[in-house]
């Protein structure tokens, strides 16, 4: 759902005077989805200059590609999509040790975690929580987890297997969830 | 999808960040070069296209050019001068007529080491009895369908093939028959041998007729401007356009 225009116009009335040059309607597409792609930008990165550098270079694809927005899908997720990609230009291969899984890594328990410790758990602490993990988790997780990408398609962006997608994401759940098991002894 | 799936999802999908107050500022000057470079590409197609268009209009006015020197040779197409060549040996001479067209005659004729007359309005009469064969020929005639700009002994464009009556540029000697012209203005003085122009009149019975030149001269008598060059090789070899 788009958020609301800054003025009057609609959100393709913004992007059409986009195309035309016009720097306000620019700067108001700018600013209708700029703090959601700077969260998202933030999820991958490693650190906020990082952060702010592929925001930076994503808007700038976004506006120098706009005339490639068919209108098929919603304009967000169009950006969001340029906005991950240029994330994930950044991605060392070597971030995904190809790895097959094993029989325990199917027998993931998260039930461990009562849901009243999720829901006491902040973005803030959920963002931290995913900043911790290795970069191969990281990625996998966000991109299968919170974009609902399938293995298949993390395989093709990424350029790596399957089985190491899925690998990667066992372990990134596993990993956050003895982080959640241990802020619940904590807060006990 | 696991719980622990869904509570990040939850979360974070929709969340929003903080976005430093100069961001837009940074992203801004990289759509201004796009502008700027669509700007000058725009301008390079433009300057690209009225250079293509100042070739093309120059390559028109030096059409035209040809076609307004030749222009007056059409009108003297019917005193267009008889040039005949008179052997040496055989003491030829020439004689003027008053008739005001040009006499066509063989489309072959013969010069060697001789005088030879250029007069407009000229009948040549050879009262020598003795008369080379066609083999033995120095000047060649060969059907032109069209002339039309100016052409250096040496470079003979393939553009000549089209066109209204041309402008021979020749800087040797040379001799042409029927509608071959010498106009005095296009006489010149080039590395110590004089330059002039032999215009071909396509127009007339002859059409399209060049002649061509293949043994050496001692005199071309030049009456359009006065004047008897005096050759001692003839190396202009004028070949069928």
């Amino acid at each position: 759902m788009s958020p609301l225009k800054p003025n009057s116009l609609t959100e393709r009335d913004l992007i059409e005077r986009s195309l035309k040059g016009d720097r306000v309607s620019q700067r108001d597409l700018f600013d209708m989805y700029s703090a959601k792609m700077l969260a998202v930008c933030q999820r991958y990165a490693r650190h906020t200059a990082e952060a702010e550098d592929m925001f930076q270079e994503g808007f700038i694809k976004v506006f120098k590609n706009l005339s490639k927005y068919k209108g098929d899908g919603s304009f967000e997720g169009w950006v969001r999509r340029i906005m991950i990609n240029t994330s994930l230009k950044n991605i060392s291969k070597k971030s995904f040790k190809n790895e097959s899984i094993g029989l325990e890594d199917h027998q993931e328990k998260d039930n461990k975690v009562s849901p009243e410790v999720f829901s006491k758990l902040s973005v803030d602490d959920l963002i931290k929580l995913i900043n911790d993990l290795p970069e191969g988790y990281r990625i996998v997780f966000n991109m299968y987890a919170i974009e609902g990408y399938s293995h298949k398609e993390i395989s093709e962006l990424l350029k790596i297997e399957v089985s190491t997608s899925r690998s990667q994401l066992v372990k990134a759940r596993r990993m956050l969830q003895r982080k959640i098991e241990d802020l619940q002894k904590i807060a006990v | 999808m696991k719980h622990i799936d869904k509570v990040f999802k939850d979360k974070l999908f929709y969340q929003s960040a903080e976005v430093p107050e100069d961001m837009w500022d940074k992203i801004a000057p990289a759509l201004e070069e796009k502008s700027g470079r669509a700007i000058i590409w725009f301008w390079l197609a433009g300057i690209f296209a009225l250079l293509l268009g100042g070739l093309a209009y120059t390559y028109i006015s030096s059409s035209d050019t040809d076609s307004t020197i030749a222009g007056p040779l059409a009108k003297n197409m019917a005193t267009m001068p008889t040039i005949s060549n008179t052997p040496k040996e055989t003491n030829a001479q020439i004689e003027q007529t008053p008739e005001p067209t040009s006499e066509i005659q063989n489309k072959t004729q013969v010069v060697t080491k001789e005088n030879v007359v250029v007069k407009p309005t000229q009948k040549v009469t050879k009262k020598s009895s003795k008369r080379e064969t066609p083999a033995k020929s120095i000047i060649e005639t060969k059907p032109l369908k069209t002339i039309g700009s100016t052409v250096s002994s040496s470079q003979v464009s393939p553009e000549l093939k089209y066109g209204k009556p041309a402008n021979l540029v020749i800087t040797k000697s040379y001799i042409s028959d029927k509608g071959s012209f010498i106009e005095k203005s296009e006489l010149g003085e080039k590395k110590g041998e004089i330059e002039y122009n032999v215009f071909i009149n396509s127009e007339g019975l002859n059409a399209g007729t060049l002649m061509r030149v293949v043994e050496p001269l001692e005199y071309i008598p030049l009456p359009a401007f006065q004047k008897s060059l005096k050759k001692k090789t003839l190396t202009t070899h004028l070949t069928h356009l």
